[in-house]
């Protein structure tokens, strides 16, 4: 994830939380890897989050040519 | 964040066309109350933002930027009121023009047109808190804890942390809800097959059993294990089990309604009265608390009343109350966040155990209505369906109290509600439909069989839907919650961090103003959930809110204090740009100097813009370099705006005036000069003024001891120096004693006790030329007073404050005159 394309929107502090809680769910290792990338991916876009966004990301990974 | 050169106001608020000079530094702008010093702030706000919180923010019913800032007498035309702003932008070195128009407060003009510019201005428009007055001081520092909270995660721009922490609750709670509703609903599919197997308990070797008996009168061979895929049908001829594709199977329906009817007879289940109970006496806690929480709009508000209950009556509406009924009345209708979450817990157990029986019921419900319907002729079922419309309002009760606490009245009707017996005419629909099922035609052991392997197949395939779906969703839950566990911990981690580095910077910046009398000062930050507690020391005799023991002066500083922290970590080395609106009005004189070597000392690279009532603060903020531009108001006007007052500007201005034979206007401009300037002088020289419990001085009541004590200064500076023995010195301080005395006496401030004729009162009766000579005896005096270095100008001040004088001397050193004998 590039941080620097978004620090103009994310402020510092906001910033870090993000960055010490993904550090957090990597090391633990009942959520999976993929999960976690794909909710860092949401995180970082710096839009307002929604409680489905979250359960695609986390349990409901779009599958290939689903439209 | 941007730093402002120049700033061009028309026909804005109070003002009618006013140009300031900043140059990119600090800037002064001072003039009593109502001279437009606002005017200005508001002016750069609106120019950077599109808005003026003096119109929009709290309090301000019926105010508007489009109909209340252009000025009055253009309030009909909002496309001649404009705030144009040039400057520069530190991090990217590019100048800029930015233009706001009341016409279109939305839209703004950048120049040049550039991406990384509008995001800056975009920035500004979303956050505001560069411009800082003492109302909003008053919120950092004596505001309830949860209110402070908000505003400095605002301030922070943490508002993001707080709205994902909610979005993750939200979420966790969906899981957690969906994990107990595939808990239900595979309860409830075991007990189906229990009902169709006609067993007591979902074993698998009794399954096993149950089937393997049904199999062997179908002369089936047995199923050996009970797998995920196990088909208990295996083996039955498809034409057989597809004649029986139909919803009534008279021994599957018999158990059914046999088991609905047992359960009616037996009566409601102890566990679920006892749950039933429990949700509500709980539920209707909820209530009464969302009830005074309404009435007191917020929980603050109730213990604020708390506090304010000092007599016997309700110190809102005075109704009689004895003082201590009342403190109970409301201690018991605040509910802790604590005692909510554990109740929360409870009840969530509660709720599901009576959800779990309401979908058992209303399941067997629909199987009686699926059975009269397939009945020939069919048992009319009107009143089964009013019972179940109940029951399933009653379920959607429950589940939307699950997802939304605050739907708590419906909740409680449907665990009051006894739904358990249906009415007597439910109940003789249900007879009815059991009658009917009894007496069709009896079936042979081999279609019962048949039968109940079919249903049981289907029922079996249903719990082990209802299991999967169950452990799928009780894992999702697991990780939501696991999710939100780790978000807060790190959120709350990260921002007690913060917490303690802003009140480590707030503690140091607070000491360095009143180093001299609370140099042990600490400030902290507490955070907790939905709340911010801010506690200071005192003396050393502990903690406390702010507004506890401290003065308002020292309010006041600690609001300067924790808002320069905020923002310093905040911006950072963006912190570029603030504008301080008359936010310290209540420091005290002593400590003032401290503020302005804060400012200059840790914000080197911030642009302050500072306004002030107060013309000696003015002065201060020059004597010690804080501003290099300023700008003072001398009174205002709803034609013209403010008046301008500039130390450059003034002499020609008298000037001016005396050329168009205005005697008594330039007499009203001396006058009004040298009672601003001799204000700040005494201050600076620390002259011996009759004290006036009003504060108001004229200039008689200054001038006359400022002259007299500057004499004095000298005097002390020569005696000091033939004691030092140095006698250069003593001649320049004897020629400029000299010099003085010469200086005052041509302005006649002596005389004006004693010679009606020369007092001040009277120059607006002097001719020009009389007239001519006053001023410019004044202003001759007033270049005597000042530092004599053209980069400096700056009026003497005596050195220390407070003590015994040890030296006059102006701000640049180049004028350092010992007054130590």
């Amino acid at each position: 994830m590039s941080k620097e394309k978004y620090q103009i929107v994310i402020p510092p502090t906001v910033l870090q939380v993000m960055e010490e809680f993904f550090a957090v769910m990597r090391a633990d290792p009942d959520i999976p890897d993929n999960a976690i990338s794909r909710l860092e991916t949401l995180l970082f876009k710096g839009t307002a989050l929604k409680p489905d966004d979250i359960k695609t990301a986390l349990f409901e990974p779009p599958t290939e040519g689903e439209i | 964040m941007i730093r402002v050169k120049t700033l061009h106001i028309e026909n804005f608020r109070g003002i009618r066309e006013i140009n300031l000079d900043l140059a990119g530094n600090n800037y002064g702008i001072c003039g009593p109350n109502g001279t437009g010093k606002s005017g200005v702030v508001d002016a750069i706000e609106f120019c950077l933002t599109g808005d003026v919180t003096r119109l929009s923010g709290q309090g301000t019913a019926g105010l508007s930027v489009k109909n209340h800032a252009p000025h009055v007498d253009q309030r009909t035309h909002p496309e001649k009121a404009n705030v144009i702003i040039t400057g520069d932008i530190p991090s990217l070195g590019k100048p800029f023009t930015i233009h706001r128009s009341v016409k279109n407060p939305k839209k703004v003009e950048i120049k040049p047109t550039d991406a990384a510019l509008k995001d800056i201005v975009a920035n500004l428009e979303t956050h505001p808190e560069f411009t800082l007055s003492r109302r909003e001081i008053v919120k950092y520092i004596i505001t309830p804890p949860g209110q402070r909270s908000v505003d400095v995660q605002t301030l922070l721009r943490l508002d993001h942390i707080e709205r994902t922490r909610k979005t993750f609750t939200t979420f966790s709670n969906k899981c957690r809800i969906e994990a107990e509703e595939a808990e239900r609903n595979r309860i409830n599919a075991g007990l189906d097959l229990k009902t169709a197997l006609k067993i007591d308990k979902l074993d698998r070797a009794l399954v096993l059993e149950k089937v393997n008996e049904k199999r062997q009168i179908l002369g089936l061979p047995v199923l050996t294990e009970l797998t995920k895929g196990a088909s208990f049908k295996i083996g039955v001829a498809a034409s057989q089990d597809s004649d029986k594709k139909t919803t009534l199977r008279k021994v599957v329906a018999q158990a059914d309604l046999s088991a609905l009817q047992t359960a009616l007879q037996d009566g409601e289940p102890p566990t679920l009265d006892d749950n039933s109970h429990a949700a509500k006496t709980v539920l209707e806690k909820l209530r009464d608390d969302e009830q005074s929480l309404t009435l007191a709009r917020r929980y603050g508000f109730i213990k604020m009343g708390l506090d304010l209950v000092t007599e016997d009556a309700c110190p809102l509406c005075d109704t009689p109350w004895k003082a201590n009924d009342l403190r109970e009345h409301l201690s018991q209708k605040i509910l802790s966040a604590e005692e909510i979450e554990k109740l929360l817990g409870q009840l969530r157990i509660n709720i599901n155990t009576v959800l779990e029986a309401l979908t058992n019921r209303i399941q067997a419900i629909v199987r009686v209505i699926q059975y009269s319907k397939s009945l020939e002729p069919p048992v009319p079922h009107t009143e089964i369906d009013t019972y179940i419309k109940g029951l399933r309002d009653a379920e959607t009760a429950l589940k939307d109290f699950l997802e939304d606490h605050s739907q708590v009245g419906p909740a409680i009707t449907a665990v009051t509600e006894s739904w358990w017996f249906p009415s007597a005419p439910q109940q003789a629909r249900i007879n009815e439909c059991q009658t009917a099922v009894n007496n069709l035609p009896d079936t042979s052991t081999v279609d019962d069989a048949r039968d109940i392997l079919s249903v049981a197949q289907d029922r079996y395939e249903r719990l082990l839907q209802a299991t999967r779906e169950k452990k799928e969703r009780k894992a999702q839950s697991t990780i939501a919650q696991k999710v939100l566990d780790h978000y807060n911990a790190t959120a709350t981690g990260v921002l007690e961090s913060v917490f303690d580095k802003v009140a480590k910077d707030f503690s140091t910046y607070y000491r360095a103003i009143n180093h001299d009398d609370e140099e042990k000062f600490v400030g902290t930050l507490t955070s907790e959930p939905a709340k911010l507690s801010f506690d200071v020391d005192f003396y050393g005799r502990g903690l406390f809110p702010p507004g506890a023991y401290h003065s308002e002066g020292h309010q006041d500083a600690m609001g300067l204090c924790l808002y320069l922290a905020l923002m310093k970590h905040t911006l950072g080395d963006k912190f570029t740009f603030a504008v301080l609106d008359d936010v310290l009005m209540s420091v005290d004189t002593g400590h003032r100097r401290e503020v302005c070597r804060l400012l200059k000392k840790e914000f080197p690279n911030t642009q302050f813009i500072l306004t002030t009532h107060d013309r000696v603060w003015l002065q201060y903020m020059k004597t010690e370099n804080l501003i290099s531009g300023s700008q003072s108001f001398g009174g205002w006007t709803v034609d013209s705006g403010p008046r301008v007052w500039d130390d450059h500007d003034i002499w020609s201005e008298i000037q001016n005036e005396l050329d168009k034979d205005d005697v008594a206007k330039a007499a009203w401009l001396l006058r009004r000069y040298l009672e601003y300037t001799s204000f700040i002088l005494a201050d600076n020289l620390r002259a011996r003024i009759e004290f006036r419990g009003d504060g108001h001085y004229d200039l008689g009541d200054l001038m006359p001891h400022v002259l007299k004590r500057w004499r004095k200064l000298l005097e002390d500076g020569e005696k000091s120096a033939i004691k030092w023995k140095l006698e250069e010195e003593k001649a320049t301080l004897s020629e400029m004693l000299v010099t003085a005395k010469e200086l005052i006496a041509k302005t006649n401030t002596e005389q004006w006790a004693i010679n009606p004729s020369v007092h001040f009162n009277e120059w607006a009766n002097l001719q020009a030329h009389e007239f001519q000579e006053v001023v410019d005896a004044f202003k001759i005096l007033l270049e005597h007073l000042r530092c004599e270095n053209p980069a400096c100008m700056s009026y003497l001040y005596v050195s220390p404050r407070k003590g015994k004088p040890e030296e006059l001397r102006c701000n640049c050193s180049t004028t350092a005159i010992n007054l130590k004998t």
